[in-house]
């Protein structure tokens, strides 16, 4: 069976978890996560829902304590240097209710930016123009889309060295979606930060993503470069004789199987040169390896059975 | 900000802010978060105001400042205030408030602080109010004369000893008790996700001791009691005192009658503070970082 890629080499690390396990009662939500988010990657950790993501980001903010293992955020412990550690985080949770409903949107970023002695006023003057918030309103009575854009004000305005955003365009239509992952990139060239994000919509952070991450029942499946990915991971149409046995060389290795008639596609991780040598041995005349985009990759990281 | 004005060299980390700036914050937090509760007892002291001049204007009655008419509603209202502060926030909802870059036990005791703040307000404005109604139907606006209406004297009789008034400091009765029901709530607020249960089964269990008490239970009785005389103590500034007091025809009597008493209340008052106080300490650890 391959074994898929889960460690990063090489770089200082933003964040980094050694064999974090958490359980809830008889649930594992996470089981031995060794996340790596080099400083200044966007990483995208994406995952099903109830993969342990949530859970991930909430040990890197304290909010949750992890059973066994540890967490680093720029070389602090998020259990003993909390204050430290979250001053430089700008998160959004996965909650839509995060905040004080009672108050005005602007009172509560008044009130958040009293937290952040980094708060850059005219930034978040900027934000609030470019979300379109509504300041007099009480963010208890916003919809889901406009409060995640409340969220998002509030973490990027004091200009984090890291960003951890959980599902940051749930909610939104696809036209702030868009305007979001726009700004979102234009933080990350303006600003130097670090960015993880988690996503069960992994189109939606395609264009932003350079480390990827895979999780799935509180595993980390994959961490990979996304050039690495892009290198690693790909998908062979191959012609293949009447009565074809497969190829025995890559059991294990193949991720996703289609075939359609004589011709076959199969998702396989591996060395390009390596795998079509393969296939031609097993018979299969290998037509195109053609890489997959991140959301394609991620269904077929997400869809592997552990033994096929 | 302009785009040229950025730089790309790596931030600082950023300095923490101050206890003080975040415990004025949390000051003006809690009470724009009670204004819907502040604006409901400032509508219902109107009515009360409306209602009790009427009567005393029709009754001829006076109203008088005396302790328990004060210290009790705001010794309940103190005790419920921190369900009102910490609402929505209650342990498994704290996400908002852990998120901050602050200590967690600072943070949590700036907001008991805040709150304590505007619950002494509330004191001081409901103490002024008595005064005012008192002013307004020729009542006496003495809050320190208590002995003069002690319950169960016989008619025509007046007290020897202890002093009829002079008791200056049961002005800070009403301060005190609130402050300990107010820690005493914040208690269940900090560490229960549900205090109101937690409120119920208390007068549960106040009903269930008053049943075992009338069964016959001496030693839960006399425990009972004893908790009871120290709230009291600590809620009134009053303890079980010797009264001596000469009836009509000017024939000494003595009887044990609640009235004021400085030394225990002292004692019981600053015995309750340190025990809500550790209470709150204790609570305000959950999710401390170690």
């Amino acid at each position: 069976m391959t074994v898929l890629p889960t460690q990063l080499d090489g770089g200082p690390l933003a964040v980094s978890t050694r064999g974090l396990v958490k359980r809830f009662g008889r649930e594992t939500a996470l089981n031995g996560v060794g996340l790596q988010v080099p400083e200044g990657a966007v990483y995208v950790l994406v995952g099903p829902n109830g993969a342990g993501k949530s859970t991930t980001f909430k040990v890197l903010m304290d909010l949750v304590r992890a059973d066994e293992g540890t967490a680093e955020v720029f070389g602090l412990d998020p259990r003993t240097q909390g204050p430290a550690v979250r001053a430089q985080i700008g998160y959004v949770p996965e909650r839509h209710d995060w905040g004080y409903g009672w108050m005005r949107v602007g009172r509560l970023l008044e009130h958040h930016a009293r937290y952040f002695t980094g708060w850059d006023l005219e930034y978040a003057d900027r934000l609030i123009h470019h979300f379109g918030l509504r300041l007099e309103k009480k963010f208890g009575r916003l919809s889901k889309g406009q409060g995640r854009r409340v969220h998002l004000a509030m973490a990027l305005a004091h200009r984090p060295r890291l960003l951890v955003l959980d599902e940051p365009t749930d909610g939104l239509d696809p036209v702030m979606m868009d305007e979001t992952l726009g700004l979102l990139m234009e933080h990350v060239s303006e600003t130097p930060t670090t960015v993880l994000i988690s996503t069960h919509q992994v189109h939606d952070v395609d264009r932003l993503a350079d480390h990827v991450g895979v999780m799935r029942d509180g595993k980390l499946i994959m961490q990979v470069r996304r050039e690495e990915l892009h290198r690693g991971l790909r998908r062979y149409r191959a012609e293949v004789p009447d009565g074809w046995a497969g190829a025995p060389e890559l059991n294990g290795s193949v991720l996703r199987r289609g075939s359609l008639g004589r011709e076959i596609q199969w998702t396989i991780w591996g060395d390009e040169a390596e795998v079509s040598a393969r296939l031609a041995r097993a018979g299969a005349v290998v037509r195109d390896a053609a890489p997959l985009t991140l959301a394609d990759a991620a269904v077929a990281l997400l869809s592997r059975r552990e033994h096929p | 900000m302009s785009t040229a004005a950025i730089t790309m060299d790596a931030p600082a980390s950023p300095r923490a802010p101050a206890w003080g700036a975040i415990a004025a914050e949390q000051v003006r937090a809690v009470g724009l978060g009670l204004r819907v509760e502040l604006t409901l007892l400032a509508l219902f002291l109107a009515g009360l105001t409306v209602l009790l001049n009427v009567t005393a204007y029709r009754t001829g009655e006076r109203i008088n400042t005396d302790i328990p008419n004060v210290a009790i509603p705001l010794f309940m209202l103190a005790l419920a205030a921190p369900l009102a502060i910490w609402k929505g926030e209650e342990p498994a909802r704290r996400g908002y408030l852990w998120a901050m870059p602050v200590p967690r036990v600072e943070h949590s005791l700036a907001k008991v602080f805040a709150g304590w703040v505007w619950v002494m307000g509330i004191v001081v404005v409901m103490l002024l109010w008595v005064l005012a109604m008192a002013w307004a139907t020729g009542g006496d606006l003495r809050l320190d004369r208590s002995l003069g209406m002690l319950d169960g004297m016989p008619r025509g009789a007046r007290v020897v000893a202890p002093a009829m008034e002079g008791y200056p400091w049961m002005w800070l009765v009403p301060f005190t008790g609130a402050t300990v029901a107010y820690l005493a709530g914040s208690i269940l607020a900090l560490a229960s996700n549900y205090p109101w249960r937690w409120i119920a089964g208390g007068v549960f269990a106040f009903m269930m001791t008053a049943m075992l008490m009338e069964m016959g239970g001496l030693m839960i009785e006399e425990l009972v009691e004893d908790v009871f005389r120290a709230a009291a103590t600590v809620m009134l500034g009053t303890s079980d005192t010797v009264v001596s007091y000469v009836d009509a025809r000017g024939a000494p009597l003595r009887a044990i009658q609640s009235a004021p008493d400085a030394a225990r209340w002292a004692v019981s008052s600053l015995v309750a503070l340190a025990l809500a106080l550790a209470g709150v300490l204790a609570a305000a650890r959950r999710g401390e970082e170690r």
